[in-house]
């Protein structure tokens, strides 16, 4: 699933980001399932297809939640930190950032089941 | 540790890529690869439009020469909208049905945003015409857009164009942006519409 969010945040999100933006949840369930090298690649081919300053920021508060990991009694809590801080990426649209951040809630809830 | 040099190595290829702009040189393979998605979500809005019995004028000619193209409008904030498709920066932005000036594009991309006079952002020379005289000025974007003029006169109930070299006297009509309602100190205060219509006309060099 996550293989296939991370599709979908990069080429989804090229097209259809004003609509519904799949890398707020692709940003929460990388840090339910701790799959950093992915997520790396996720924003490195994100950063030449949708440019953008926000990049370092997602990655400087990912990297300081995942440091900080173990004092979470929940991983759930910092993923949707994590939701709210990826739909700043894009541009502030109430719906957009409302039906981007429930899909991440819908995804972690989803992933931290399994 | 491992954490440390993924974020330098991120921050390397960033600051590269700023430096040698390589996703603007990425950009026509991205465009490429998602045209099909592009096309058919512009498909699909103009069905929908068809439905709802909206038929827009099709591209703008001078003579035989194409000089614009009609846009879909894909989402709207404050400020900004954005339509469907890549158009140059700079290039202005029409209302076909309403003859109004709608805004200037400022960042191409498979989706471009068009900035609104009422973005704090817009700062732009006009004309300012009644039927005797014509001034000109210069509207800065706020809520509502402000004019100044250089001569001291008033200009309550007058008429505001874009002002474009180019673009003057073809479209001279399309380039209203709205009129002066009245005066707050040294400034004059604009009434402009804000709806925007499903789509617009691009004028200018389009891709």
């Amino acid at each position: 699933m996550i293989y296939v969010l991370a599709f979908l945040s990069i080429f989804w999100d090229y097209v259809f980001q004003d609509v519904l933006s799949f890398f707020p949840a692709f940003l929460g369930l990388a840090f339910c399932r701790r799959t950093i090298p992915l997520l790396f690649i996720v924003i490195l081919i994100r950063l030449f297809a949708i440019p953008g300053y926000w990049y370092i920021f997602v990655l400087i508060v990912f990297l300081i939640l995942d440091a900080l990991r173990e004092h979470f009694s929940s991983v759930l809590l910092p993923a949707v930190v994590l939701v709210a801080v990826g739909c700043l990426v894009g541009e502030i649209r109430m719906l957009t950032v409302l039906l981007s951040a429930a899909t991440g809630i819908v995804f972690i809830l989803g992933g931290s089941k399994r | 540790m491992k954490r440390l040099i993924l974020f330098f190595l991120f921050l390397t290829v960033f600051f590269l890529n700023e430096t040698f702009n390589v996703s603007d040189k990425l950009q026509p393979f991205f465009y490429r690869i998602t045209f099909p998605f592009l096309k058919l979500r512009a498909t699909v809005q103009e069905v929908i439009l068809r439905f709802q019995n909206r038929i827009y004028p099709g591209d703008v000619y001078l003579g035989t020469k194409s000089v614009g193209n009609l846009f879909f409008v894909t989402g709207k904030g404050e400020g900004f909208f954005y339509i469907l498709g890549e158009a140059e920066e700079g290039a202005i932005v029409l209302d076909p049905l309403e003859k109004r000036f709608l805004g200037i594009v400022v960042e191409k991309g498979p989706i471009s945003k068009v900035m609104r006079v009422f973005s704090e952002d817009f700062v732009e020379k006009v004309r300012v015409e009644n039927d005797r005289e014509s001034v000109v000025g210069v509207v800065k974007g706020e809520r509502v857009p402000r004019l100044s003029v250089i001569e001291d006169i008033d200009v309550t109930g007058w008429k505001v164009y874009f002002e474009s070299e180019k673009w003057n006297v073809a479209f001279k009509e399309y380039l209203f942006i709205g009129t002066v309602a009245g005066r707050d100190e040294e400034y004059f205060l604009l009434n402009v519409t804000r709806d925007v219509p499903d789509r617009v006309i691009v004028i200018g060099v389009v891709e």
